[in-house]
Order: structure tokens, then sequence, then C-alpha cells
């Protein structure tokens, strides 16, 4: 280092050392107010990297160097992209010029920043001081000037700021004085460094020693001040989301905690006491959850896409996690559970409809619906829901489907029907869970109708369960029931199995995630498809013809929740519309992995809470702006939610809502497969 | 305090139907807690919140025992169930008299709650034949109930008055669904109840002499059983909103509702 003391130079490992063991001090006291000790989290690490960590390294890097999440966002999405990817930069730079200096050069010889490899290093890391001058910058407005209500300007993040611009602009300035006091002839590659010169020249004229060593020492200290204190403070997230992606990275969209497995517990003849699937207080939380709460950056991108925060219902996934978080690192005083201690609103966690907008936006790879999922489920344990949400429960118990009507009538309409029971053809290639919207619901037996319609055209060898199907129990899992979902899924599981069945076909998305997803997850294997899966390929085969024309006007689609993103169901779905309505296709705003919601999901369906607008109004809006006169959906809950809004629409009848197997069905002129 | 609650497992009234030949199909369908009882054992609970001991008393088969454990979830300290195959022809004197029996047996109580029907059998009438064979006061429907010292406050709606009755202790007291609203109980809340909290008494371990429960030896008989059909009609109406609810109106005015 040209002016400087030697001394200075061997200091500097010192304080990068003390830097380290501060920053380390200070993020254990960080991970302990969490109630997360840090053996807990290496032996997290640990199980991880045992278990193969190749997955969790893939989410890390696209998260974390490939910002997927973060970028969404433009302003704030840029603002991170610059000051993150400068800051690694920059170090990654001053990395490796001490690795030549102080090891590879100073022991072996070698040196490595030569000829143009040097020169362009040069100009990135110019690059990247401006680059972080920007994007503080960009912070020091977004928090002054735009000002979001999530972000402040607390003490210790100004510092955090201020240290880096310093940071950032010192090290320009000691290239300018480095470039006056020894002139070079490739100052342009160092253009940041090579203007500032430029700029100062008139003022110091020659190097003046002190004011370097000045310079230097305030360049120094900022970026100790920087790494030792703000990464493991205000700027924590630095640290702790990554390794929370990590953590969380095997979670699939929507996926819940098994608190037990039912069967293994009662199998071992275990104590029941004590046994508990959800949490009163963030205090009872495993580690790993813990951890999680303390990621959260209070960013505001889940309640940006949250639709009940949109409906104005009482819930912000935001605040919601911020008060867990909150409770957590400082509980409130009171005694009881973090309801009656005044920490959440119950109708805070019965607002939420499991829709995973929010999990699919988190940047920091929070569980928002399921942690809602556990507190439901500590409320039921409680007993302490309203007669609504009981009597869904006492009904799922009675009659075997939420409706309450009674479990004989179940068959009743898929007999008349002339629809095999899998008794009566057990040689059935597809099982059909048609599940209990359209086993009971008038409208909803649309769909069935037509599936089965289909179904019968392309030659499809099915069966159906008859009066021995019932509920699977999303609605009651939702609900917070885990004890009984459970024993229902083992009934069923056992019903299924019994009659050798393998493959299953559904209309109803909920049924697919249990059918499918949940049940993996509690050892019970079944192939299970989506309607829309199953009839796009029938038609990708030719065994259905395609519909000739379509005067139905600009058709759209609504992806419900649980079918697309759940469970990643996207393109059979707008196959089918496309195959129904060709060029009138359009896409709403809110499509794919961005759908809105109807409104239905986390057995919303079955009771209300306070709300300013509905779920499934601003969905119908969303379409009607799209200039739609036909709302396909695939799902019988989005049906009937949507169907019920257009009803009400402003204006007079909205839209028409149906099923894409309805459409494609009267497309191709099947009659109904029976009306009753 | 000490309470006694009579809580009976009864079929579930909604899976209840005829047969294509006529025959009443009860057997097969789910069973589960009275719903009336589920109130009273609520308030039990409640009680016992505050010290009281409560006791459950049943009289049911033995799959009876299952529906125990639901009603011990709701906070109860054990439960006494009394079964035979004689259950299966019982009138409610019969199921009176051994619940008085069980009363006695595990009693005294100061204050025994009922349901004031069963949704199966629908006599309202074993409340009060139990009443008569303890010789207490007896207050059916109650709304609401205060319960302090020697005696208890039962508020009960009577048409469109409130009565409010002041009881001496003790007393049987039949409680409505007003009376207040059950706490769900769910699944691993029902699983949590040890089996060992259900006792399963017999006549004789009750002092009863069973040939006085022989089917013959009952003062009442079902003799018959049959469905009735209802008259119930549906007509759509169809048109614009304003005139659907014109039509609705004039229609309902027809019959004299409006
Ligand atoms: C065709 C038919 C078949 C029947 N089969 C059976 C059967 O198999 N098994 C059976 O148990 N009953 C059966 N019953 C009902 C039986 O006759 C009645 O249980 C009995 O007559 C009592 O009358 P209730 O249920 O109307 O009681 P109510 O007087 O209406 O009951 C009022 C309250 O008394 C209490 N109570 C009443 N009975 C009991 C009880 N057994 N245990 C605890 N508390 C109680 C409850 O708190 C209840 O809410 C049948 C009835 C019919 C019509
Ligand atoms: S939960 Fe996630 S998306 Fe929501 S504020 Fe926290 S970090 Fe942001
Ligand atoms: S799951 Fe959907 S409704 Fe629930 S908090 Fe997240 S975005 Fe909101």
């Amino acid at each position: 280092m040209p002016g400087l003391p030697g001394a200075f130079h061997w200091l500097i490992y010192v304080a990068l050392v003390v830097c380290l063991v501060v920053a380390a001090w200070l993020f254990n006291r960080r991970v302990r107010a969490a109630g997360v000790s840090p053996a807990e989290l290496a032996h997290g690490l640990r199980e991880l990297a045992s278990k193969g960590p190749g997955e969790a390294l893939a989410v890390v890097g696209a998260e974390v160097f490939g910002q997927r999440r973060v970028r969404r966002r433009p302003y704030a999405g840029l603002m991170h992209l610059l000051i993150f990817g400068s800051y690694g930069m920059l170090t990654l730079g001053t990395v490796l010029i001490a690795v030549q200096h102080d090891f590879t050069g100073r022991f072996f010889g070698v040196t490595f920043l030569n000829g143009n490899f040097y020169l362009v290093e040069k100009a990135l890391l110019d690059t990247a001081a401006l680059g972080l001058l920007a994007g503080v910058g960009m912070a020091a407005w977004r928090r002054l000037a735009i000002r979001p209500v999530t972000l402040g300007a607390r003490p210790t993040v100004v510092v955090a700021y201020a240290a880096l611009a310093v940071m950032a602009a010192t090290g320009l300035l000691l290239e300018a004085m480095r470039e006056l006091a020894y002139p070079v002839s490739w100052s342009h590659w160092t253009y940041a460094g090579h203007l500032v010169a430029l700029a100062i020249t008139p003022l110091v004229g020659r190097l003046n020693l002190g004011a370097y060593q000045a310079t230097w020492v305030v360049h120094v200290l900022a970026a100790f001040i920087f790494m030792g204190g703000a990464l493991a403070t205000a700027l924590d997230h630095v640290v702790l989301v990554p390794l929370n992606i990590a953590l969380q990275s095997s979670r699939a969209p929507g996926e819940l905690r098994l608190p037990f497995n039912l069967a293994e517990l009662l199998e071992s003849g275990g104590d029941l006491e004590g046994v508990s699937s959800g949490f009163a207080n963030p205090s009872e939380l495993d580690w790993k959850r813990r951890f999680m709460l303390a990621s959260c950056v209070n960013c505001g991108r889940c309640e940006e896409v949250c639709p009940a925060n949109a409906a104005g219902r009482p819930l912000s996934p935001r605040k919601l996690v911020q008060a867990l978080k909150g409770d957590l690192l400082s509980p409130s005083d009171g005694a009881g559970d973090l309801f009656a201690r005044g920490v959440l609103d119950t109708d805070a966690v019965w607002s939420c409809l499991s829709c995973g907008a929010c999990a699919r936006e988190c940047p920091a790879f929070i569980d928002q619906p399921g942690t809602i999922v556990e507190m439901r489920r500590h409320l039921v344990e409680e007993g302490n829901v309203d007669e609504a949400k009981a009597l869904v429960l006492a009904q799922l118990e009675r009659n075997q489907n939420p409706l309450g009507l009674p479990s004989y009538q179940r068959f009743a309409r898929l007999a008349e029907a002339g629809v095999p029971t899998i008794e009566e053809n057990p040689g059935a290639e597809y099982l059909y869970w048609v599940g209990c919207m359209s086993s009971y619901d008038q409208r909803a037996w649309g769909v069935a109708s037509a599936v089965i319609s289909l179904l019968r055209l392309a030659g499809v060898n099915f069966a159906v369960l008859g009066e021995s199907e019932r509920c699977l129990g999303e609605c009651q899992r939702k609900l917070g029931d885990e004890a009984g979902f459970q024993m229902r899924s083992m009934e069923i599981a056992e019903t299924l199995r019994s009659h050798g069945v393998t493959k299953i076909v559904t209309h109803c998305p909920h049924c697919l995630v249990t059918l499918g997803r949940d049940y993996r997850s509690l050892d019970m294997e079944f192939q299970v498809v989506h309607h829309s899966e199953l009839v796009q390929s029938l038609l990708a085969q030719g065994r259905l013809p395609t519909p000739k024309s379509w005067e139905g006007g600009k058709l759209t689609y609504h992806d419900p929740c649980n079918l697309g993103r759940l469970s990643g169901v996207f393109d059979a779905p707008r196959g089918l519309a496309a195959s129904v309505a060709g060029e009138s296709f359009v896409e709403l705003e809110r499509s794919r992995e961005k759908s809105f919601c109807c409104g239905a999901g986390g057995s919303n369906y079955f009771y209300k809470v306070p709300a300013q607008e509905s779920v499934s109004g601003l969905r119908l809006a969303e379409a009607q702006a799209a200039g739609a006169s036909t709302v396909a959906t695939a799902c019988p809950f989005c049906l009937s939610m949507l169907e019920d809004a257009a009803r009400t629409a402003p204006g007079g009848q909205g839209p028409r809502v149906a099923d894409l197997a309805e459409l494609l069905a009267e497309a191709l002129g099947l009659e109904a497969a029976a009306a009753p | 305090m000490r309470i006694l609650v009579l809580a009976k497992h009864v079929p579930d009234t909604t899976e209840i139907r005829f047969s294509p030949t006529g025959e009443l199909m009860v057997r097969q369908a789910p069973t589960k807690v009275n719903d009336y009882d589920r109130h009273a054992l609520e308030e039990a609970s409640r009680l016992r919140e505050s010290g009281a001991e409560v006791v459950i008393a049943s009289v049911g088969p033995p799959e009876a025992a299952k529906t125990m454990k639901e009603a011990l979830a709701y906070g109860a300290d054990r439960a006494v169930l009394a079964g035979g195959a004689w259950v299966a022809d019982a009138d409610p004197e019969a199921m009176a008299e051994v619940l008085a029996a069980i009363a006695r047996r595990e009693g005294p109580f100061d204050l025994v709650l009922a349901g004031d029907v069963s949704e199966d059998g629908y006599n309202a009438l074993v409340p009060g034949l139990l009443a008569a064979k303890l010789g207490t006061p007896y207050v059916r429907g109650a709304t609401a109930l205060g319960v302090g010292g020697a005696s208890v406050k039962v508020t009960r709606l009577v048409g469109d008055v409130e009565e409010e009755v002041e009881v001496a202790l003790p007393a049987v007291i039949s409680v409505t669904r007003l009376l207040n609203s059950p706490r769900v109980i769910s699944t691993m809340a029902v699983m949590k109840v040890p089996m060992s909290k259900v006792e399963t008494v017999d006549l004789a371990e009750l002092g009863l002499d069973p040939a006085a429960f022989a089917p013959g030896a009952l003062s009442t008989r079902v003799s018959a059983v049959r469905p009735v059909q209802s008259k119930r009609g549906n007509e759509m109406l169809r048109g614009e909103p304003a005139e659907i609810a014109a039509e609705l109106a004039a229609k309902l005015r027809g019959m004299g509702v409006l």
C-alpha cells in the first residue's frame, strides 16, 4: 500500500479478526434473542448437508445470487441488486488483492492480477463503487422520500447505509489520490477514480500524505463498521435470509408442517398427553420456525399480494409475521395464548385463504399460510372456534361432508347418470374422485356431468367409489383439526387400497392436493391427476375431437390457487381454453403463479369474516376489465364463488362462469351426463 | 359442588333414513352425544373450572363408551355407562330408573344437568322422571343458569315470556340450546381422554333387578314406526330481479305469509 507505514498493513488483519469476532458475537446475540442456539443452527445445517444439499444450494443460488424474488419489484429490486451486487464485487476485489499481495505474491511470487484481467477488474470495481453509491442513494430516497409504511430510518439503518456510502466514496477518493501521486497510462480504466482525480486536481494539486492516510483510515473504518456491526444488526437479513432459504428450501408450496404422524403415534401406543399440533405462543415453536420468523425483513411484499388484505379483511401477512417476530424477541406481558395477550386477533388467522400468494412472494421464504394454520390448530384444540366452524367440523364427522347433507345422498346423481362404482367395475383404469361439491351442489354437478361425458366419449375406463366416497377433509385440515384429518386420511386410504386403486382423476384441486401431495407426506401414495391434465392429454392423443368454432366472445381463465400456485398446473388448463376458444382466449393481469384467489380457500367457503369487499368480487372485476364475457375456471369452489360474484356484479349480470370441462363438453355438443 | 350430567348416545338424525322397503335404518347411522346434552356438558365444565366435581351418567349400548370419551372431552372427571341388551327396547321410565340408580350410587349430587330432549326418542321425559325418583325439584328448559350457594337461579323461555325461577339444591335441570355455545371438541381432544375414565356397569351392579327391564315388563312399547311424507313444493321464478321480487311478494301475499 503506497504511502502507508507497514504496520498499518498488518493491523488490518488484526482489525479484520476483531471485526469478525464482534460480528459473530452480535449475530449470536441476535439468534439467541429469537430463541435459537447457534448449536441448533449448526446442527440443522449439518443435517441439510447430509441429506444432500443440492436442492438447497440451487435454491439459495437462485434467490441470493440470482435475486429471483427480490427482482420482482422494479425499484426495490434494482436498489437491492445495486447494493448487494456492488458490495459483493468490492468484497471479492479486495479479497483478491489481499490474496495476491499477502499470500501468493509474498510467498510464491505468483501474481494473477495482471494485464487485461487487472484492467477489467479495476473497471469493474470502479463500477461497483458507483453502483453502491447509486444503491445507497436509492435506499435513502426510498426511506426519506417514498417512505413505504414498512420502512423507517432507524439509527442503526442510517449508520449502515452511511458506512456503505462512505466506504465507496473514500475508495474512489483514494484511487484518485493515488493517480495524482503516481500517474499511470491506463487511468481511463479506473474511470470513476480518474473523474474524481480531475475534480480534485485544482484543490490538492499534489498528494498530501496526511490527507491520504486520513482518508484511508476512514475508508477502512467504514468497511469494518459495516461488516462488524451492520451485518449482524440493521442488515442482519444478509446472514439470516440465505440461511433461512436453505432451511426452508425443501417445503413445497402450501405444504403444511406435520406435527405428528397419527398412524405412527397410535401404533407406538405412546401417551398422547402433551401432544399438540399447533402453537399457543411463538416461544413454543421449534428453532427452525423461530429462525424463520426472525428472518422477516418487513418488506411488505406479502401484504401487497394478499387477496385477504386487498379485500379489506383484518389480515396482513406482514403484520402477522411481524407481530409474531416481535413477540418472540420481546414477549408482551400477560397470561394465556397469543390471542389472550393481544398479540393477534383471531379474525386475522381466520381471514387467511391459504392461497399461498404471500409465500410465493416472500424473499425470506417465510411460511405465512402454514404458520396461520398452526395457530388455527391451537384454537381448535382449545375448542375456541365459533359456531359456523364448529358446525363444519361436526358435519364432517356426522355426514362425511362439510355441507351437512346426508352421506347416503352422495351417490344419488352419479347413480342416476349410470356411473359404475368400483365394485361394479373393478377393472377401471381411473378412479374418478368426485368430491363433495359436485356430489351435493346442483351447480357443481354440472362439472362432474361434463367430465363424465368427456371421459365416456374418449373411452376412458373409469369408476367412482359411490357411497363410500367421503370428504377428504381438506377443509378440516385448513380449519386446524389435524388429528381428525389424519384419522380420516388413514380410513380413506384403506378404502382406496382395498379396491386396488392406484390412478385417480379429480376435477377438484383441493382433492388433488390432498390425495396427491398431502397423502404422500403421510406415506400413502396415489397417482392423482386433475381433469384438466387428463382431458388435455386425451385431446392431444386425438381421443377427443377438437371443437370447431367458439362464439362465446373473449374467454379468460382464473387459475385456482390449489391447481396453479400450489400444484404447478398452468399449461394444461390453458391448452384446454385455447382449444375451446382459440384466439379469443385472453390472460388476466394476475395469472399463473401470480393468480389472485376466489375467496373460498383455507375453508373460507364455509364461514364469514369481516371484510370491506369480497375477494371474488375483486377477481370478477379483473375479468370484466379484461373484457371477458366468459370466465373459465377449473375448481368447483372457484366456480361457485365467481358465479356468485357475477350474479351480484355491479351493473347487472356479469360474465358467464364455467368450468373448462363444461365449456369443452358444450363445444363438442355433448349432452349432460344426467340432469337430475 | 358435585354435578351429575346426563349424556345420551344417539344416532345422528341427519343420517337416519328409511330403506326402500320402508324399514327405519338407524343402526348404520353414525352416533354422537345428544346435541342438547352438549350444552349441559359445557355448563358443567365451566362450573368445574371453579372447583365443581363432574360425573357423567349414561345408559346405552357398549358403543356408547366411545361417545362417553367425547362427552368427557368437554371437561369432566369420569363417566358411568350402564348398558345391556335391554337398552334397545327401553322406555323413558326404565332409562330414568337406571339413571336414578347411578345417581344414588355415585351421589349425593347438588345438581343434575340434562338436555331438554333427546334427538332420537324426543320424549323430553327422562329428566322429569329422574327428578321424581330422586325426590328433587325439576326445572325444564333453562336458557341461563346462576349457580350460587344452596340454590340455583334458572332463566327459562316460555313462549314470548322469560321466567326466572329460583330453586333449592339439589335439583334436576334440563337445558336448552340457548344456554351457551359448547366448545368444539377436536379429534385430538377425544383421543386424549383415557378409556379408564369410562366405567361400564350392568343392572346387577346398580342393585337393579334385570327382570324388571325385560321387554314385556316395561310400561311402554314402540309398536310401529312409519315414514310421514311432508308436502313441500318449490317453484323457480325467472326473469329480471325486480320482476321476480314483485312476483314473489305477490305470491307470498297470496299465501297469507306477508
Ligand atoms: C324405534 C326406536 C328405536 C330406539 N332404539 C334405541 C336404542 O337402540 N338405544 C337407545 O338408547 N335408545 C333407543 N331408542 C330411544 C329410547 O326409547 C329412548 O332412549 C328412551 O325412551 C328415553 O327417551 P328419550 O330419548 O326421548 O329421552 P328424553 O326424555 O327426550 O331425554 C331428555 C334428556 O334426558 C337425558 N337422557 C335421556 N335418555 C338418556 C340415556 N339413555 N342416558 C343418559 N341420559 C339420557 C338426556 O340428557 C336427554 O337430553 C329408540 C327409540 C325408537 C323410537
Ligand atoms: S413475511 Fe416475507 S414478504 Fe412478508 S414482510 Fe416479511 S420478509 Fe417480507
Ligand atoms: S395465504 Fe393468501 S390470504 Fe393467507 S396471508 Fe397469504 S396471501 Fe394472504
